[in-house]
């Protein structure tokens, strides 16, 4: 399988108390990764590793089996928590917003061409936004905002999205229709996603994966550190294959296996027979050694 | 050939104020939306501070007050990022030390004569080389603005965003802040400070009020500029009033006058939508 | 933070305590929890300590070198200069308004206002120079200080009064009234040195007299000519010898003429034929010279002496001597008329 995000024995701390403790997770092409968690536990945190906001204190984050340098040299697209709301004060339309994420092809101190502006239209197309191109920003309604905001990250042609509890905040029916979009995306386009949401509800059917990260969730003698991306107990199963995948952060084991006994899966004495996926928990660890000099 | 093109001073206070005034009006929706409105007043305010350093240390007070203002605008830049939600603090602290500094200085300085023509600029008073400086300063800052106006409008928009896009937001800000510097140190001194920190800020407010882009929100910025600065010189000049403070308020009365369109505007959407 | 301040308290309280006490004093400190704490509580009591040790300063400290003289608080230089020049040895002048300063504007320090206390005669001006003058006055405890306002009894010379202008001594005779109302003053608060007060204003008279009859002399040929000054400070040196002022600003000196009375004053640059245009040391010179460059005349310095800088004062100028340079500059821009 064609691993697109690594995430590597990953801690990071602002002081010596660690937000984060030696995470590991990954997320594959075409998945579609929910991470869960409650508040303070550091999704955000998280999400600014990912994009290399933030540096790791330990461990590493691999982007399409590359160390992550520098987010703007991957194909990874962010749509930003709150993001309709903080541009809602700014005097622009629709088209120039989109238009601003066409940085790269545009070249640094250099104007947008026609073939340019086709390609924000067919971003906006793809929200169902293309009416109101030339709207202003403030004028549309959150989940309006919400989507240009996500036509905006689109016209960079994303083959991974990353979204910060995109459904805060927006009400149900354009909760709906964003993950319905996202959906088509990750069907139709293979366009890996991953979605840090409080709101599984909704985004469960659409998922394949469901990643939390909790701190003092578990009993802290099975488990020695603190956070940790864990297999989180949900009955929803949608995923491609029909099933939910389940990840150990103790075995480093990928399980396809029922959540409910989530438990045992902690204790980790019974799931080596999935041999494949053994085989990509040492993956895991040499890859692991081998970029370990990039960390820092 | 009307009577106000007759003087040569006149000639030079159109020339000049409508160039500062685009040169400041496309800075100014920059630093709006940067939330740094009163960047105009802090950096103004530190140059004074230059000025009399100049003095004191027997170089050229405007290289004093352009390398005030520069410290003061990088600054301003640092403290920003530090301080997270409460950015606009860094504006406050950075005025409150330019300030403070400008008038320990000041009273070190023995010549009032020469503080005064480095403090207060008057656009009816402008000289020749002030004129070129002016012009040459208005030529690179407006070429590098359109330059990039599309990295500008980014980091404005969304500073972490342009960032991953790849955007070198750390350079575009140091241009940026220098030529902001350069142009208010200049600025303040040939036209005074009130028009600079005034025209930064008001013809943005008025055009964000009606604009219907960003694009169209920086010409209406530059168009209320220019005609406030022409209306300001013209009324000056027929009817005696004061050239700074009548071209600060025709911009308010844009502001207004912009600000009662939009509030008309609405109101008849409200309407329409009723009655749809 | 209450508990800081009552540390700050018992901090600031000087030494010699009782053993007592001091074991007080320790388990009061033992309340602070933590070192941070201490250190902003030592901070706090460093700050309330601080004023209280520079009121230690000797008021006598303020007026050094003023044993057995008159101390004369003045305002601005020509007042200055002018009890300098009648008191002679038996005064010590003392500045207020520093060397360079709009005096307009100025405000006194409390260092000022603790010279004051001590002085025995406060000379100023008058006629809307000093405008905190009264203020001041008031807030001034010391019943000994005598005040004097130099420019009081013009009226009765027989001179023209200019409306609004406090500019008085820029007509030597008004100068010499100024002189010789300070000498009655001088000669109030120490009657011991009254002859040698009159005897120095009698000198000083001479030397108006002289200045004035210069003036006369060399402006007699230019009667009802205009000049062009930075602010209309010359009305009484203009009523004086029949010239004309046009003002880039009125009394008061402001920082921006507006574009009308720039058109104004340079048609009447025009009209007048005038080749000259005079700047001082107050007024920044941009506007002067915007003027000139405009009409092709020349700038230059016409000084209305209360700006004068501290570096003329240090080079041994006096009002006689920048009277002088200022009757030079007017002829120089009088005679240097373009005729036609």
């Amino acid at each position: 399988m064609d691993k697109v995000i690594e995430v590597k024995d990953l801690s990071f701390g602002y002081t010596k108390e660690k937000i984060l403790e030696h995470v590991n997770f990954d997320v594959e092409r075409g998945d579609f990764a929910a991470v869960i968690g409650d508040n303070g536990v550091g999704k955000s945190t998280m999400v600014k590793l990912l994009l290399g906001v933030l540096k790791p204190t330990e461990g590493e984050v691999r982007i399409e089996g590359k160390p992550l340098v520098s987010i703007s040299k991957t194909k990874v697209g962010y749509l930003p928590q709150n993001s309709g709301t903080r541009a809602a004060s700014f005097p622009a339309t629709c088209e120039e917003i989109v238009m601003s994420s066409l940085y790269k092809e545009i070249g640094f101190a250099r104007f947008p061409k026609k073939a340019h502006k086709e390609k924000v239209l067919s971003a906006l197309e793809e929200v169902g936004m293309q009416d109101k191109a030339k709207a202003l920003i403030g004028e549309l309604s959150g989940g309006q905002q919400q989507r240009v905001m996500l036509a905006r990250v689109l016209a960079g042609d994303p083959a991974i999205l990353i979204l910060d509890e995109p459904t805060t905040g927006v009400d149900s029916e354009s909760v709906d229709r964003l993950l319905h979009i996202l959906h088509h995306l990750n069907i139709e386009k293979q366009v890996t996603i991953l979605m840090v949401t409080h709101d599984i509800d909704k985004v469960g059917p659409y998922a394949n994966r469901v990643l939390c990260l909790s701190e003092g969730a578990c009993s802290e003698e099975a488990l020695p550190h603190a956070s940790i991306v864990h297999a989180h107990s949900h009955a929803h199963s949608h995923g491609r294959d029909g099933s939910t995948h389940i990840h150990c952060a103790n075995c480093e084991h990928e399980h396809k296996h029922d959540p409910s006994t989530c438990a045992e899966c902690c204790h980790c004495d019974e799931y080596h027979e999935h041999g494949h996926h053994h085989e990509h928990g040492h993956d895991h660890q040499h890859d692991h050694h081998d970029g370990e000099e990039k960390r820092g | 050939m009307p009577m106000i093109f007759q003087y040569t001073y006149m000639q030079r206070a159109l020339l000049v104020g409508c160039l500062l005034a685009v040169l400041v009006a496309c800075l100014g929706t920059v630093m709006v939306h940067k939330r740094l409105s009163l960047i105009g007043d802090a950096l103004s305010h530190s140059s004074l501070a230059g000025v009399a350093l100049g003095l004191l240390g027997g170089f050229n007070p405007i290289v004093g007050a352009m390398a005030t203002c520069l410290v003061a605008a990088f600054a301003i830049e640092g403290i920003r990022k530090k301080l997270g939600n409460h950015s606009e603090l860094a504006v406050a602290i950075v005025l409150s030390t330019g300030i403070g500094l400008a008038g320990v200085l000041s009273g070190f300085v023995k010549s009032s004569a020469d503080f005064n023509s480095f403090l207060f600029g008057s656009i009816v008073a402008i000289s020749s080389f002030e004129m070129y400086l002016v012009s040459i300063l208005a030529v690179v800052v407006l070429v590098a603005f359109l330059m990039l106006y599309k990295e500008l409008f980014y980091i404005s928009f969304d500073e972490q965003a342009a960032g991953i896009s790849g955007v070198p937001v750390g350079a575009v800000n140091a241009i940026f802040t220098i030529l902001t510097s350069v142009t208010i140190s200049i600025a303040a001194r040939t036209v005074g400070a009130l028009i600079i920190s005034s025209l930064m800020v008001v013809p943005v407010a008025a055009a964000m009020s009606i604009a219907r882009s960003y694009k169209t929100t920086v010409l209406w910025a530059v168009f209320v500029a220019v005609a406030s600065t022409l209306g300001g010189l013209v009324l000056s000049f027929y009817q005696g009033l004061k050239p700074g403070g009548t071209i600060v308020l025709i911009s308010v009365g844009f502001f207004l006058l912009f600000r009662g369109i939009r509030l008309i505007r609405e109101h008849g959407a409200q309407v329409g939508q009723k009655e749809g | 933070m209450p508990s800081a301040l009552l540390f700050a308290i018992l901090a600031s309280a000087n030494a010699n305590h009782s053993q007592k006490e001091k074991e007080r004093n320790r388990y009061m400190l033992r309340r602070f929890k933590n070192t941070k704490e201490k250190i902003l509580a030592g901070m706090l009591a460093a700050v309330m300590l601080f004023p209280m040790s520079l009121a230690g300063c000797k008021q006598s400290e303020m007026w050094k070198d003023a044993k057995g003289k008159v101390k004369v608080m003045t305002t601005i230089f020509p007042m200055y200069d002018f009890v300098r020049k009648v008191g002679g040895d038996h005064v010590a002048v003392e500045m207020m308004v520093p060397a360079g300063t709009e005096p307009h504007a100025w405000e006194p320090s409390s260092k000022d206002m603790r010279k004051l206390e001590e002085a025995d005669l406060f000379v100023y001006n008058g006629c809307g120079m000093e405008l905190w003058a009264d203020d001041v006055l008031k807030g001034v405890a010391n019943k000994k200080l005598t005040t004097l306002q130099a420019a009081e009894g013009i009226a009765a010379e027989g001179k023209q009064i200019v409306a609004d202008d406090p500019h008085v001594w820029l007509d030597p005779m008004l100068a010499a009234k100024e002189m010789e109302n300070i000498c009655d003053a001088l000669s109030k608060v120490d009657p011991d040195h009254a002859e040698d007060y009159r005897r120095n204003f009698e000198a000083a008279f001479s030397k108006c007299e002289e200045l004035d009859a210069a003036y006369k002399e060399r402006l007699a040929s230019y009667d009802g000519k205009y000049i062009v000054v930075a602010h209309e400070a010359y009305g009484y040196l203009c009523s004086a010898y029949g010239l004309n002022q046009i003002g880039i600003e009125g009394v008061s000196a402001e920082s921006e003429p507006d574009a009308a009375r720039m058109r104004e004053i340079i048609d009447m640059v025009e009209t007048y034929g005038i080749s000259c245009i005079f700047f001082e040391e107050l007024v920044s010179p941009k506007v002067a010279e915007t003027i000139a460059e405009e009409t092709g005349c020349k700038t230059m310095a016409l000084s209305p002496l209360d700006g004068i800088s501290q570096e003329e004062i240090d080079a041994g100028n006096d009002y006689f001597s920048v009277m002088y340079e200022n009757l030079d500059a007017l002829c120089d821009a009088l005679g240097g008329e373009n005729l036609g």
